[in-house]
This record gives C-alpha cells, structure tokens and sequence, in this order.
C-alpha cells in the first residue's frame, strides 16, 4: 500500500480512538507495529496539537448511531448486558481498528464483533443482523471465480444456524423497541426499557435464510438447506457441492436436479463458462 | 480530451454567482429558498451547485431547477478520489446517468476522505488529504480517471478539517495536484482560512505561489469558532457570518483568478434576506476583477 493510504488510515484512527492518539503520541513506533511509515511519516502524525484530534466530540457518537441503525436489536442486548459504554467501546478495539486499516466494511466489522459476545442470544441476534447487512452490500460484491469452480451461493443471500429460539426472540425483541416510538437508537440505548427474558437452545438449532429482493426478506430454512448452502459461501466444485448434499441424506441422482432447483431459486448462482 | 487545461477552460461557461445544496437542504427550517432568490435576485442566484450522495439521488427541488434548464454543477459527496477502488463501475453508471439529468457544466468535488472503507451510508467523513507528495500524485491519478469517465472537467475543492498530516503547505499541495491533474481548481476561501489559522499563518500565505489561474470556481461560506480543551477552532457552519481571514483570501484570488467561472456563497441553511448582505459583499469582490468584467 502507498504510504499516503496508510497514513490516512491512521488518522481515521486517531480521530475515533483518544486512547490510541495517547499511545501514537507516547511512542509512534511501538503504537504503529505493522503499519508500513518511515520515522518522518511518523513524526507527521504527533507534530499537531494534540487537542485537535478531539475537536469532534460527537464523532464516535454519530458513527454509533449509524451501526446501531443495522444492529439494533443486538445493540440494544448489548447496552443491556454491559451498558451503553460497551457500545463506545467497539472504536477501540483491535476489530475496529484492523478494519480501518485495511479498509474493511464498518458496519460488517461491527456485526463480527457483536457476534463474538459470550451471550449466545446476543451473538445469535448479530448473526440475524450481519446477515441482513451483507446482502445490503451485495451489489459491491464481486465473486472471484478460480479455475475449477462451478458454484457459489448467490450474493444476495446469507444463511445462518442460530441456536433454537433467536429468531422469536429476535422479532420479539424487535417489537418492543419499535413499539409506539420514532427514534429506534434512543430505544437502543434507553436501557430502562426492558426487553424481557428469550431463552434460546443452543442445542436445538434453526436456520435462518435472507435474501435480497426490490426488499430484504429474512425467514426460517430447512437445516439441510442451510448447511448445503454454507458449504457454497465461498465458490466451490460442483463434486464438493454434490458430497455436501449426499451429507445431507440426499442420493447421487438426485444431486443435479437438487444443484438446478437452487440455481432456479437464485439461491445459487454458476460460474459463468 | 486531448487538450491542455488552458484550452479546455475556454470551453466552460461562465456561471456566475450561485448557492449550493444537497438532498433534503431545502426542507430544513429556515432554509433557503433557491427558488425565491433566483427570482428576486438572479445574480445570486444563477446557478445551482448540487451536492450528490448517489445513494440519495436528487431531491424534487433540485429536479424542479433542472426541469427548467438552469445551469449546475455536481459537487460530489461520496467518493475518496484518491482510492481507484472507488470508481467502481456501479457508481460511475449512477454518475453518468446524474450527469444526464442534470447537465452540469462541470464536476466538482472535496478532494479528502469522505469515507473509510467501501461506501456505507451514515459514515459519511470528510478530512483533508495527506500533504505529501505521493498524496497528491494519487488525487491527480483520480482526477484524470473521473474526468476521462465522465468527459466532465473534475475541479478538486480544498476540503476543511481540524487537523492536518504531512510536510506540505495546503496550497502547495493543491498546486502539485493540478499540475499532476492538468484541472482547474474549485478553491474554497472559508477551508483555506481555517487551514491558515490551524497553522498559524496570513489569510492569503502561500497564494502568491499558487497557480491561481486554474481557479475556475470559489466557495465563500461563513463559519464559527468554538472552544475545545482551550483551543480555538472554527467550524466551517454555513453560517453567513464569513471571517475576515475568508474575505481578505476571496478579495486575494478575485483580483488575480483569470479563469474564475463560478462563485457559490454557502449559504443553505440560512433565510433567504440574512443572505443578502454576503451576496452583495462578494459582488462587490468580484466587481472590478476579471470575473466581474465578463458579467
């Protein structure tokens, strides 16, 4: 990467993260390990005021709200478990801070690490919602085919297994914050609203399948079905598929007709020939 | 476009002076009414500056100028110029189809970081780019890109912030990128008065060295300064309380911009008869320079 690029990912990153601004001014070095800047690109970043990096106040504040508006329902469970200060605290983790590096997706970076919550009710509801993000951007996602693959599941769809009960308590949940109020974050984040208790099953899984249309349409799937189509998240032959639905129980002839209804479902797609 | 910047400058119209806007701006209370002031006073209002999220589109007012086909120009709002990856074909397709509806006589833009990453609506940034020279030979890279894509001229805006990177002064920066590019330059006086006072220097340091005549459009806006941690910052608002520092820069570039075209006073926000004063300062500006001598 060119330096300039690099650098002005940094930045990004101390204007989010004080506390990150305090290690690149206490020592650039140590607090950039990895990032590819010589010694003056480094004095470049300490040589301003060091006040100026907190000039927007409300910069972590707005960036919330805008992941909050994908993740409600998992942000609100957050808030409750942890506090609102848990929210916050996603600018600076090693998560948000890898993904600016790298120029990631915030708000696929912000479900990755909502789903990474012990909570298995939080983390399964991440999971509901990082799903429904992904096929938002799946217009801006492009499928790299290698030699010697035949199929992938379409961009337009994400499945996930969930453990048995997230997705009642998901619309549950969903329901009460909606419920007789406009602004959805400041429901999120007013943790005297209570939202009840959902016991989930970890051992008693469901899946979840949601696609994208002229609208984002999320329901339940056949488990079959969904680990079928977890083994195309990423291109693959169509051998491999074929194994992944004899695993499911079905026959070897009944694989190609299996492989055509998907295609006509779009919820495979062929590499193009 | 085969031609050098000189030439194809003669080619652009000359708009005159303008206010700017962006999806929504017009609904807001106190906003102002594009419409009236075009009416009750065309001379500040004979051109529309669109500001131009692709994932909001246009708003019915603006449609509403379009229809009546008065000149515009696109102020992008969403795309790190410096970053190929960002013209991706999906938003130059939008671009272009933008382009068809709006006719602009050019496009224009903040030269920064608007976002982090892919686009994602609701993290929208805007910082200043890195003041290096590599930097400045990625922006140009982009510039060329944009223009030869879209056959519009791409005027880079000097973007505002609060803190600034790298060893170049702003203007000297903006100098390498339009040589690089071989563009005019949309140079905003209110950004530039802050980068002057965040680096402690004169309103109009560094102009004398600029190439002020690939300046083909000028921003004048007013702005506020607040206090964080007992420093003194100034936030480029839109008020219509334009800082000295601004109108001895805008006094500066008028009398020596040969090429200025267009002049928008940033003003949104503001109703229509708190805006006339700042209209009238700036005709007065532009009275006795070349601009004013095309009128």
């Amino acid at each position: 990467m060119v330096t300039a690029k690099a650098l002005q990912r940094v930045v990004v990153r101390m204007l989010y993260d004080p506390a990150f601004v305090d290690s690149v001014y206490a020592d650039a070095e140590s607090a950039l390990v990895g990032v590819s800047l010589t010694g003056e690109e480094r004095t470049w970043l300490v040589a301003p005021d060091r006040r100026r990096w907190r000039a927007d106040p409300l910069r972590r504040t707005r960036g919330l709200g805008a992941l909050l508006e994908e993740y409600p329902v998992a942000g609100a469970l957050l808030a409750r478990r942890d506090g609102v200060a848990a929210l916050d605290a996603f600018f600076s983790t090693p998560s948000f801070h890898r993904c600016i590096q790298e120029r990631g997706s915030l708000g696929l970076t912000f479900g990755r690490w909502l789903g990474g919550h012990p909570d298995p009710l939080l983390a399964g509801i991440a999971e509901m919602e990082s799903a429904v993000a992904a096929v938002r951007r799946a217009g801006s996602r492009q499928i790299r085919w290698t030699v010697g693959q035949d199929y992938v599941m379409s961009p337009l769809v994400a499945v996930r297994l969930l453990p048995g009960g997230t997705m009642a308590a998901f619309a549950a949940i969903r329901g009460i914050l909606t419920r007789g109020r406009d602004d959805l974050i400041a429901a999120v984040v007013d943790c005297a609203l209570e939202l009840g208790l959902h016991p989930i099953d970890p051992d008693d899984l469901e899946g979840l399948i949601v696609e994208a249309g002229s609208e984002v349409t999320m329901g339940d799937g056949p488990l079959g079905l969904i680990r079928v189509l977890m083994a195309a998240e990423t291109p693959i032959d169509a051998r491999t598929l074929g194994r992944a639905f004899i695993g499911e129980g079905a026959t070897l002839g009944e694989v190609p007709d299996l492989i055509a209804d998907l295609l006509q479902d779009g919820l495979l797609v062929a590499c193009p020939r | 476009m085969s031609a050098n910047f000189d030439q194809r400058v003669q080619a652009l119209p000359h708009l005159g002076i303008g206010v700017s806007t962006e999806y929504g701006a017009a609904n807001a209370q106190g906003a102002l009414d594009v419409e009236a002031l075009h009416q009750a006073h065309p001379e500040f209002g004979g051109f529309l500056e669109v500001g131009v999220e692709i994932a909001k589109g246009i708003d019915p007012y603006t449609e509403t100028w379009c229809a009546k086909g008065r000149p515009t120009t696109y102020h992008f709002l969403d795309v790190n110029l410096d970053e190929p990856e960002d013209l991706d074909p999906q938003w130059l397709t939008a671009v272009g189809a933008l382009i068809d509806r709006l006719q602009p006589a050019w496009l224009c833009g903040d030269a920064g970081l608007w976002h982090h990453g892919p686009r994602e609506r609701g993290h929208m940034l805007l910082l200043p780019p890195i003041l290096s020279d590599d930097a400045a030979k990625e922006m140009a890279e982009g510039i060329v890109a944009l223009r030869e894509a879209t056959g519009r001229e791409v005027l880079p805006e000097n973007p505002p912030g609060h803190v600034y990177v790298g060893p170049l002064h702003l203007l000297d920066f903006f100098a390498r990128v339009c040589d690089l590019a071989d563009t005019g330059m949309l140079l905003d006086a209110a950004h530039l008065a802050i980068f002057q006072r965040v680096g402690g220097h004169a309103p109009t340091t560094g102009l004398d060295g600029f190439p002020l005549h690939r300046v083909v459009e000028m921003h004048v806006a007013g702005a506020t300064t607040v206090e964080v941690d007992g420093l003194s910052l100034v936030e480029d608002d839109h008020t219509v309380d334009v800082l000295p520092d601004t109108w001895a820069i805008v006094d500066h570039v008028a009398s020596a911009a040969s090429a200025l075209k267009a002049v928008v006073f940033e003003c949104e926000r503001n109703p229509l008869a708190a805006t006339l004063p700042g209209f009238r300062r700036i005709q007065r500006a532009l009275a006795t320079a070349p601009f004013g001598a095309r009128w």
